[in-house]
């Protein structure tokens, strides 16, 4: 058998999920604890059978309209409780699901649900026009209100098992790509398992656990927050979008759901230690604090530790093409002086090492791009011929220590905003569409969690635009994180002698003069 | 107070601090959804708000419903003032 299991059985004294594909995950929890509460919403919950029988509904309604293992099924919903059950009905009948931000600008939407090709889009009755405007190919719909399926978990007759594989498509998450569209980042069954396997190995979750569910589903680090607690068992509370991005009601969240297995990027535990309170009325319910997507700032994760000493936290790093890859537990609190919070080691069945650019792989207190290889490592690239070998992350680390590593930066212009993957050609593609721009190139200023980005901007003759004007242009296009912070104005972009758009010069009159 | 009459230090608030002093901002601009204001100017604004109205807004106020556009921000401190 392959090895990518090994931590799992090493935790569970033998005791195997019997995971072969992912929707295998979902019933071990319905196993374990059958009558337990699966998912929270606000306002409601639902049972592991109660959910079941939900996700057999949808799926029958998926089988009536044609989807065969194999499609693409895009879920244009609302983080909730039935988004979670047609992503679980998607994989149950062998296909593919495409999360698609419910927050995301219609043309955005719209790109990606076309890119995909779904043979149906599960969607709401407002959004469902988009779905099936005529740039889209989208022919069939599920829709959320007043189709017999959702908001119903009577008992329902459980649906054949799917002739899928471990290497067959489990779903699709788009990314910010540099060439000024989303690209969609393929994963298979084993893909999610290798990575499941290993979280439940090292996290131990328990069917009283509790686990925030702070991410997007398009984004990849909800995998953890749903797979994990469904393979013991345990409870998932979402946080609608909503809630997701102000401080103080996240705190009053995770308190009054009493979470013990808390999952986020840096930014939002951040804004819970500043602007609500976590600090000082530390819920006592935490038992286990993730992050991942962006550097943790020493300094904040100094306050974090300080005040929950006995809370077990991990840095978890890894792009959306590998999933989580390497990981780093924080033991004690780091010192006053200390560098990053190293990403650590390799996990999830993977192998990990820096690779220099002469070729030769870096030596200890070297630093090199980031390589990836093993049973996380990405499909490939929808409608791109598939990956083979490696996966190059662009990221600069310095290897620590024999197995150890630390981020550095990126070798690219790809940056994070908020833990957000954002390509500044998708960002320079929005502000140039606006028809007074001649030409705009973006920049990400400041540091830290306080990265901002910032567009420089040429203007026709005759002609300007307001900072919000660019922000409505930015917002018809883009998801939310990726509208330009400020803007720059320039006669004309610094160029390089050969032409280029000078990006360290850029960089520094951005940097120097701020937002125009 | 009226709407209005919180609608304008809040508008000056965040055309100064956000908007590089341009003014095109309306009492209808969607703050969210064009990214006016983050969860980090949020924190600011509901500074401001606290500041200059002595008005606190709870945790639970805080719903994209309410901090949609100014006149949804205005409607919701005249709430909150009334008790």
């Amino acid at each position: 058998m392959d090895g990518y299991s090994n931590g799992y059985r090493r935790a569970r004294g033998g005791e195997l999920m019997r995971a072969e594909i992912l929707p295998d995950v979902f019933a071990e929890g319905l196993h374990r604890n059958p009558d337990g509460v699966a998912v929270r919403e606000p306002g409601t919950e639902i049972t592991y059978r109660k959910l079941n029988h939900l996700t057999n509904r949808l799926a029958r309604a998926l089988l009536q309209r044609g989807v065969a293992p194999g499609d693409r099924v895009a879920i244009w919903l609302p983080k909730s409780i039935n988004a979670v059950a047609a992503m679980q009905a998607v994989l149950r009948v062998g296909a593919a699901y495409v999360p698609v931000d419910p927050l995301s600008p219609t043309a955005r939407a719209r790109e990606v649900i076309s890119d995909c090709e779904p043979s149906v889009c599960v969607t709401e009755p407002d959004r469902a026009a988009v779905a099936l405007s005529p740039v889209g190919p989208v022919r069939r719909l599920l829709l959320g209100e007043g189709v017999p399926g959702f908001d119903d978990s009577t008992p329902a007759a459980p649906i054949p098992r799917a002739p899928v594989t471990r290497d067959s498509l489990a779903y699709i998450l788009y990314t910010s790509g540099s060439t000024g569209r989303p690209k969609g980042v393929c994963i298979s069954h084993r893909n999610a398992l290798a990575f499941i396997e290993w979280a439940v190995a090292e996290l131990e979750p328990k069917p009283t656990d509790r686990l925030s569910s702070h991410a997007p589903f398009h984004f990849d680090l909800s995998i953890l927050d749903l797979y994990v607690a469904f393979a013991s068992g345990a409870c998932v509370s979402l946080i609608p979008e909503g809630l997701s991005f102000v401080g103080p009601r996240l705190v009053e969240f995770v308190r009054r759901e009493r979470i013990t297995i808390w999952y986020s990027v840096p930014s939002a535990l951040a804004m819970m230690m500043d602007d609500g309170g976590l600090l000082e009325t530390g819920p006592a319910s935490l038992r286990t604090i993730l992050f991942a997507g962006e550097p943790f700032p020493v300094v904040a994760l100094r306050r974090l530790r300080a005040a929950f000493s006995g809370v077990r936290m991990l840095n978890l790093y890894g792009p959306t093409e590998t999933n989580v890859c390497t990981y780093h537990e924080v033991i004690g609190t780091p010192g006053e002086h200390a560098a990053a919070v190293p990403i650590g080691r390799a996990c999830s069945g993977d192998r990990v090492w820096a690779v220099k650019d002469d070729g030769a792989e870096a030596e200890i207190g070297e630093s090199g791009e980031l390589l990836v290889d093993g049973p996380t490592v990405m499909l490939g690239y929808w409608g791109r011929p598939a990956h083979r070998g490696p996966y190059h992350t662009g990221d600069i680390v310095q290897r620590l220590d024999e197995r150890n590593y630390a981020y550095l930066g990126r070798r690219d212009a790809m940056v994070k905003i908020r833990g957000h993957r954002v390509e500044l050609g998708e960002v320079e593609a929005a502000v140039s569409a606006h028809p007074s721009v001649r030409e705009a190139a973006a920049v990400a200023v400041g540091s830290g969690l306080q990265k901002r980005l910032v567009a420089a901007v040429s203007f026709r003759e005759g002609s300007s635009a307001s900072l919000l004007e660019l922000k409505k242009e930015c917002a018809a296009r883009l998801p939310r994180y990726m509208i330009v912070h400020g803007v720059r104005e320039l006669s004309a972009l610094p160029r390089t002698p050969n032409g280029k758009v000078d990006r360290r010069a850029l960089q520094a009159i951005c940097e120097k003069e701020g937002a125009r | 107070m009226t709407v209005d009459q919180f609608i304008e230090p809040i508008r000056d608030y965040i055309v100064r601090h956000h908007l590089d002093g341009q003014a095109d901002l309306d009492r209808h601009t969607p703050l969210l959804e064009w990214g006016v204001i983050d969860s980090f100017a949020l924190t600011e604004v509901l500074a401001f708000v606290e500041d200059e109205f002595e008005l606190a807004v709870p945790a639970a106020e805080m719903t994209p419903e309410n901090l949609r556009d100014l006149e949804s921000i205005g409607a919701l401190l005249v709430r909150l003032e009334a008790g």
